[in-house]
C-alpha cells in the first residue's frame, strides 16, 4: 500500500516536473527568438524612421511607420481598463493612431512601483522604456537623473505644453529648470458634499451656497455641528481625509536648510481635526476603508476628492448596479462640488523616458501622444471626465460639460476655476521630496492625537521622532 | 439493576457528556477556521457595493462580472502556471536534498558535524526581507535575474527542513538498519534512496507539503526578482487585480479564491494519503 | 574495518556538498554583503556608503523604535504562541489518541488558515474589525455583549490591535503546528504506551510521561521555527497598521516589530539601507541567542550528536 503510494507520488511529480521545464524550456526558447526579431526589426525600422523625420522635418511623419515594441510600466487602471460603458484604454486610443508600436504594459500596484523600479535601475536590467511618477514620489526620479531631459532637442516639450498649467509643469523641473516628465492630467481637488443632506440640514443646495457656508475652518466645523443636530449625518467620513486642505495652505516648505518647519496652519489641523472627533462630526472611518465607501450611500455629508475621485471613487460607489443591494439608496445624482476652506491638489501622474531606454523615439511618440496630443486629450476627457493638464482642452469640453452624478453640475468649468486658483499660488515650489513621508508620519501622529492615545505635546513629539527616523539629516531643532 | 450496572452506566454517561463537549469544542474551532474562508468565498460573488456593507453569508450574484473584471487586468491562468513551474520543482528539490543533508548531520559522525549543522540554523535566522538586496545583485551577475531559476535553485539549501528532517531522521531512522544494509553491500547512495527515504517519507511528505504552501504563497522574492508579466506568480496577480483608485473588491477576492482552492483540494487529498503512509507502519517495516 | 568506518562518515560531506554549495553561493554571499552594509552609511543621501566602524550598531541603542519595536515583536510572538502550542499539542493528542469521527476533516479545516497570504488575511481581518460599522463589533452588539456607543475602535487602540495581532497569528498558525504534533505523535512506537497501559496508566499519565518527551524534538523544531517566524513577523502587522500609513505600526506604534522597522529604515524615506542592514544582524544576534538558550534548556544532558538520534 505504502509503496504503490510511493510510487504514484514518485511518478506523479516526476511527470509534472518534465512537463514544468518543457513548458519552460519552451517558453523561454520562444522569448529568446521572439525578441531577438523584434530587435532586429526595430533596429531596421529605427534607422528608417529617422532617415524619414530627417527629410521630411516640418512635415508630419505618418504614425503608422513608426514600428516596434516598448515597454511601459505604470500603476495606473487608465492604461488597460476600459470605461464603464467599454470606453477605450489609453494604449488602445494610442494603437488607433499608431497601430505598429506595441506597447507592453506592466502594472504593478502604486504602493510597490517605485521600489520595483528602483531595483530594476540598480540591476541595470528590465528597465522599462516608459514610466510614471505618482505626485507623492515623482521627484525621485529627477533627483536620481533617470529620466531624459525632455525639454531639450530631439523632444523640445516646452513648445508643446505652452497651454499647459504652469504648475504640473513646474512640479518636475529639474535644478536647471529642464522639464523631466510631461502629465495628461491636472488633479485640483473639491468638496464632494450630498445635496439632499445639505437641503435638510442647511437649507440650500447649490455649490456657491454650499461654499459659502465653509469658507473658515470653525464655520465648518459649525456647518457639521448644524448637520449633526438636524439630521443625524456626519459632516467627514474621518478627519484624516482633510489633510491636503492644510497641507496645501502651508507657506513654507516642510525643510528649509535642513531643518523640520511646523508651520501654524499645521497645528491647527491637530485640533480642527480633535473638534471634530469629539463633536462626533465624524464617522470614525479610515480613508479608503469599507465603512468610508459605504459611507457615500450613507450617512456621510462630504468628501474631500480631487478630480480623480469623480469617475474612479465617488460614480462607482454611488451609481445603482444591475444587482442593487437591498437597504442602499444609491446616491447618483445627489451629489455637488463645492470649494472647502483652502485650495488643493491630489495625485497626478507623469511620464518620462528611461535614459538607458533603447527604443526612445518610440517611447516618445507614446509620451507625447498621451500627454500633448489635444485630440486624444480632448475626446480622453469627454469619454471618461478626466480634467486634462490642458487648460486650452478644458475650457473647449468645459462649455458644454454638465455631470448627471452631480445633478448637472458643470465639473470642468469647476475644476477649471480651482486649477486656475491653484496655478497661481506657487504651491510647487514648497515641494520637497520628503513631502510624503513627512506628511505620512504627520498623520500618524494626528491619528493617535485624534483617538485619544496620546496628548497634543507629545504627538508632535512623536511626529518629530518619526521625521528623524526616516530622514536622520533632518533636524528637528 | 446492581450497583455495577450502575456505576458502568454513569461512567458511559460520563464518556457521553465529555464526548458532546469535545465535539462541540472541535466544531466551534473548525467553524473558527472556515468562516473567513467561506466569507472569502462568498465575497467572491458579490459586488464591491454589497462587500462594502459588510459581510453576509448568502451568495451574491456577480461572479460573472467580477471574473470579468479580473480577466479584464490580468490572465489568473497563466499565473497558475509559474506558480506550478516554481513550486513543484521547489517542493521536490527541498524536499529530497533537504532529506539527503539531513541524513549526513544525523548518521555520520564526520569533523565539523556540530558546526556545520550551527551554520545551517543561523541561516534560518537572517530576515528573508534583507539578504534579498544581495541575493538580487548576485541574481544579476550570475543572469538569473527575472528566471525561474533564481527562486527554484536556492531551494536545494532549505534550512528548516534539513532542521526538521534530521530530528526527525534523528527519531525514527535506527542506525542498525543502515549497518545492515552496509553489510550487505549496498552502496551509501542507495542505502539512502533505497531505506532512508522510504522510512523517513512522512517527515519528508509533511516537510514538502509546507515547502509547497511556501513556495505558492511567496509574494516577496518572486516580486523582486520578477519583471516579466508572463511570469508573475499568483501573489503577485492577486495585489495586481486591486485597481489604483477604483477598487474592485469583489475580484479581488475571487483571485484570491481561485488561489486558495486548488491548494486546499490538493492538501486535502494529500493529507489523507500522507497520514495512510504513516499508518500502514513506515517505522515497523 | 576501520578504514570502512572512516571512508563511510566521510560521505556525510559528499551528502552535504549540494545542500552547501548552493548554500554558499547563494545565501551566504548575499547575508555577507548585507554585514559588510551594517558598516557602511550607505542610505539615499550618501549612495556611495562610506565606512562608518561600529556606528550603526551603537545608534540602535538610542533608536526609541527599534527599543519599541523589540518589546512589540515579543510581547505579539508569546500571545500568540503560548495558546498555540496549547492548542497544537491538546489537538494533535485528541486527533492522534482518541477515536475521532472526521479525523482528516477537523485536521485540514484547523490548517486552512494557513493556506492564505498573509496579506489577505490582514485585510480581511482589517474589514471585520472596523469601528462604527465592523462586522465584529456589529455582532458583539447584536450578542447584547456591548452596547450600541460602546462599539470598540480595534484598530486604534494599542492593547486591541496588539492582541488581534496575536490572535490572527495564533489562528493562522496553530493548525500548522499541529500537523506537526500530528505526525511527530503517530511516529512513537506503539509498545511503549502498551507497556505503560500494562503498568495501569491511564491516558492523561501517558500523555505526560510518554508523548510529551518523545515529540520532544518536534517541540523543538516548532519552538525554534516559531520563535525565529515570531521576531521576523512582518506581513500581518504591516498590513493592519491604523491609517493609510501601510506599515506605520499603528496606534502608538504598538504593531512595529523589528523587521517592519528594518523596512521603514531600509527601504522606506531616507532608505538607509546601511542602518537597516545593521538592524537584520542585530535581530539577527537576538534570534540566535534565544535558540541557543532553547537548545540547552531542551536538550540538557542530552546528546545531540548521537548518531543513533535522540
Amino acid at each position: 500500500m505504502k509503496k504503490v503510494f510511493l510510487w504514484l507520488m514518485v511518478v506523479t511529480i516526476s511527470t509534472t516536473m518534465v512537463v514544468a521545464f518543457s513548458l519552460a524550456g519552451c517558453k523561454t526558447t520562444t522569448t529568446t527568438e521572439a525578441t531577438t526579431a523584434i530587435e532586429t526589426t526595430t533596429a531596421t525600422e529605427t534607422t528608417t524612421a529617422t532617415t524619414a523625420a530627417a527629410t521630411t522635418e516640418a512635415a508630419t511623419v505618418d504614425p503608422a511607420s513608426f514600428k516596434g515594441e516598448i515597454n511601459l510600466m505604470a500603476f495606473n487602471d487608465e492604461f488597460d481598463v476600459q470605461g464603464a460603458k467599454g470606453e477605450p484604454t489609453m494604449i488602445e486610443m494610442f494603437n488607433k493612431v499608431y497601430p505598429n508600436i506595441k506597447v507592453n504594459f506592466t502594472k504593478v500596484p502604486s504602493g510597490e512601483i517605485a521600489e520595483r523600479l528602483e531595483s530594476t535601475f540598480s540591476a541595470g536590467v528590465g528597465i522599462p522604456d516608459v514610466f510614471v511618477g505618482e505626485q507623492a514620489w515623482v521627484l525621485r526620479w529627477i533627483t536620481e537623473d533617470v529620466w531624459e531631459n525632455l525639454s531639450a532637442a530631439p523632444y523640445n516639450a516646452e513648445d508643446l505644453t505652452k497651454d499647459q498649467f504652469s504648475y504640473v509643469k513646474d512640479f518636475v523641473r529639474d535644478k536647471e529648470g529642464n522639464l523631466r516628465g510631461l502629465t495628461f492630467q491636472a488633479t485640483p481637488g473639491a468638496v464632494f458634499y450630498r445635496r439632499s443632506i445639505a437641503q435638510k440640514a442647511l437649507g440650500v443646495t447649490a455649490p456657491n451656497d454650499v461654499s459659502a457656508l465653509m469658507t473658515t475652518w470653525d464655520d465648518f466645523i459649525a456647518m457639521g455641528k448644524t448637520i449633526k443636530e438636524k439630521t443625524g449625518d456626519y459632516l467627514v467620513a474621518g478627519p484624516r481625509d482633510l489633510q491636503r486642505l492644510f497641507f496645501f495652505a502651508k507657506k513654507q516648505p516642510w525643510v528649509v536648510d535642513g531643518k523640520l518647519v511646523i508651520e501654524d496652519v499645521v497645528l491647527n489641523y491637530l485640533d480642527i481635526s480633535k473638534k471634530i472627533r469629539d463633536a462626533g462630526l465624524d464617522a470614525g472611518a479610515l480613508t479608503w476603508s469599507p465603512d468610508w465607501t459605504a459611507g457615500m450611500n450613507g450617512k456621510v455629508f462630504s468628501y474631500v476628492l480631487p478630480t480623480w475621485g469623480l469617475f474612479f471613487v465617488i460614480e462607482p460607489n454611488i451609481t445603482k448596479p444591475a444587482e442593487p443591494v437591498k437597504g442602499v439608496t444609491y446616491s447618483y445624482g445627489d451629489w455637488g462640488l463645492a470649494s472647502g476652506p483652502a485650495s488643493y491638489m491630489w495625485g497626478g501622474t507623469w511620464l518620462g523616458i528611461s535614459k538607458k531606454s533603447e527604443k526612445k523615439d518610440l517611447a516618445w511618440e507614446f509620451v507625447k501622444f498621451i500627454t500633448t496630443n489635444k485630440d486624444f486629450l480632448k475626446s480622453w476627457s469627454e469619454l471618461r471626465g478626466d480634467f486634462t493638464s490642458d487648460k486650452v482642452v478644458d475650457a473647449e469640453v468645459a462649455a458644454t460639460a454638465s455631470r448627471p452624478s452631480l445633478a448637472g453640475q458643470n465639473h470642468m468649468q469647476y475644476f477649471l476655476d480651482q486649477a486656475n486658483k491653484l496655478d497661481g499660488s506657487g504651491w510647487a515650489k514648497r515641494v520637497t521630496q520628503y513631502d510624503e513621508d513627512i506628511q505620512n508620519a504627520f498623520m500618524d501622529a494626528l491619528g493617535d492625537y485624534v483617538d485619544g492615545n496620546t496628548t497634543r505635546d507629545a504627538a508632535i513629539q512623536a511626529f518629530k521622532d518619526a521625521v528623524v527616523a526616516l530622514y536622520p539629516e533632518i533636524s528637528v531643532q | 439493576m446492581t450497583s455495577n450496572d450502575r456505576a458502568i452506566k454513569k461512567f458511559k454517561a460520563g464518556v457521553f457528556t465529555g464526548r458532546f463537549f469535545l465535539y462541540l469544542f472541535l466544531i466551534m474551532l473548525a467553524i473558527l477556521c472556515f468562516t473567513p474562508f467561506y466569507i472569502m468565498i462568498i465575497n467572491a460573488t458579490r459586488s464591491t457595493q454589497q462587500i462594502n456593507l459588510g459581510v453576509s453569508l448568502i451568495p451574491g450574484k456577480a461572479i460573472a462580472e467580477n471574473y470579468r473584471a479580473m480577466m479584464n487586468s490580468l490572465n489568473i491562468w497563466r499565473g497558475f502556471l509559474n506558480s506550478m513551474i516554481i513550486a513543484v520543482p521547489s517542493t521536490i528539490l527541498s524536499g529530497y536534498f533537504g532529506a539527503l543533508t539531513a541524513y549526513a548531520f544525523s548518521k555520520f559522525r564526520f569533523r565539523g558535524n556540530t558546526i556545520l549543522f550551527w551554520a545551517v540554523l543561523g541561516t534560518m535566522m537572517i530576515p528573508a526581507q534583507l539578504g534579498i538586496v544581495g541575493y538580487y545583485q548576485l541574481t544579476v551577475k550570475l543572469h538569473l535575474i527575472d528566471t525561474y531559476w533564481a527562486l527554484i535553485l536556492p531551494t536545494i539549501a532549505s534550512a528548516a527542513t534539513v532542521f526538521f528532517l534530521k530530528m526527525y531522521i534523528d527519531a525514527n531512522v535506527d542506525y542498525s538498519l543502515i549497518e545492515a544494509a552496509r553489510v550487505d553491500g549496498s552502496s551509501e547512495f542507495r542505502t539512502f534512496n533505497k531505506i532512508v527515504l522510504p522510512i523517513a517519507f512522512p517527515g519528508i511528505a509533511t516537510m514538502c507539503i509546507l515547502n509547497f504552501m511556501f513556495s505558492w504563497n511567496n509574494y516577496f522574492t518572486p516580486l523582486v526578482l520578477l519583471f516579466d508579466k508572463n511570469k508573475f506568480t499568483l501573489p503577485i496577480l492577486i495585489t495586481l487585480v486591486k485597481g489604483t483608485f477604483k477598487q474592485n473588491i469583489g475580484s479581488q477576492y475571487l483571485a484570491v479564491t481561485i488561489a486558495v482552492v486548488p491548494i486546499l483540494i490538493a492538501f486535502t487529498l494529500f493529507s489523507k494519503y500522507i497520514i495512510g503512509g504513516i499508518a500502514a507502519g513506515a517505522l515497523k517495516e | 574495518m576501520r578504514k570502512f568506518s572512516f571512508k563511510t562518515n566521510n560521505y556525510g560531506y559528499i551528502f552535504l556538498l549540494p545542500f552547501f554549495i548552493t548554500f554558499l553561493a547563494l545565501q551566504l554571499y548575499p547575508i555577507l554583503y548585507t554585514l559588510y552594509l551594517s558598516f557602511t552609511n550607505l542610505s539615499a543621501a550618501n549612495p556611495q556608503g562610506d565606512f562608518i566602524g561600529f556606528g550603526n550598531y551603537i545608534k540602535l541603542f538610542t533608536d526609541k523604535f527599534f527599543l519599541q519595536s523589540i518589546g512589540n515583536t515579543w510581547r505579539i510572538w508569546i500571545f500568540n504562541f503560548i495558546p498555540q502550542l496549547i492548542f497544537a499539542v491538546g489537538l494533535a493528542a485528541i486527533l492522534t489518541r482518541d477515536k475521532i469521527r472526521g479525523k482528516s476533516f477537523f485536521r485540514g479545516v484547523y490548517f486552512l488558515p494557513n493556506l492564505v497570504t498573509a496579506a489577505s488575511v490582514g485585510i480581511l481581518f482589517n474589514v471585520l474589525l472596523g469601528w462604527k460599522d465592523g462586522s465584529i463589533n456589529n455582532i458583539l452588539v447584536a450578542l447584547h455583549i456591548i452596547g450600541e456607543d460602546a462599539k470598540i475602535h480595534f484598530l486604534a487602540r494599542p492593547v486591541w490591535i496588539s492582541s488581534s495581532v496575536s490572535a490572527i497569528l495564533w489562528w493562522m498558525w496553530f493548525g500548522h503546528s499541529m500537523i506537526l504534533f500530528m505526525a511527530a505523535m503517530i511516529a512513537v512506537p506503539r509498545d511503549l504506551y502498551d507497556a505503560a497501559a500494562v503498568d495501569g496508566a491511564n491516558a492523561w499519565h501517558s500523555f505526560w510521561k510518554i508523548t510529551l518527551p518523545q515529540i520532544r524534538p518536534i517541540m523543538v523544531y516548532v519552538l525554534v521555527t516559531s520563535l525565529i517566524g515570531g521576531l521576523n513577523n512582518f506581513d500581518i502587522p504591516y498590513v493592519m497598521g491604523e491609517g493609510q500609513n501601510l506599515g506605520g505600526g499603528g496606534p502608538m506604534k504598538s504593531i512595529l516589530t523589528m523587521v517592519m522597522h528594518l523596512y521603514n529604515t531600509a527601504f522606506t524615506g531616507g532608505r538607509q539601507r546601511g542602518y537597516g542592514s545593521a538592524i537584520a544582524f542585530a535581530l539577527f544576534i537576538i534570534v540566535l541567542i534565544f535558540s541557543l538558550i532553547i537548545f540547552r534548556v531542551m536538550f540538557r544532558g542530552r546528546d545531540t550528536e548521537n548518531p543513533r538520534g535522540v
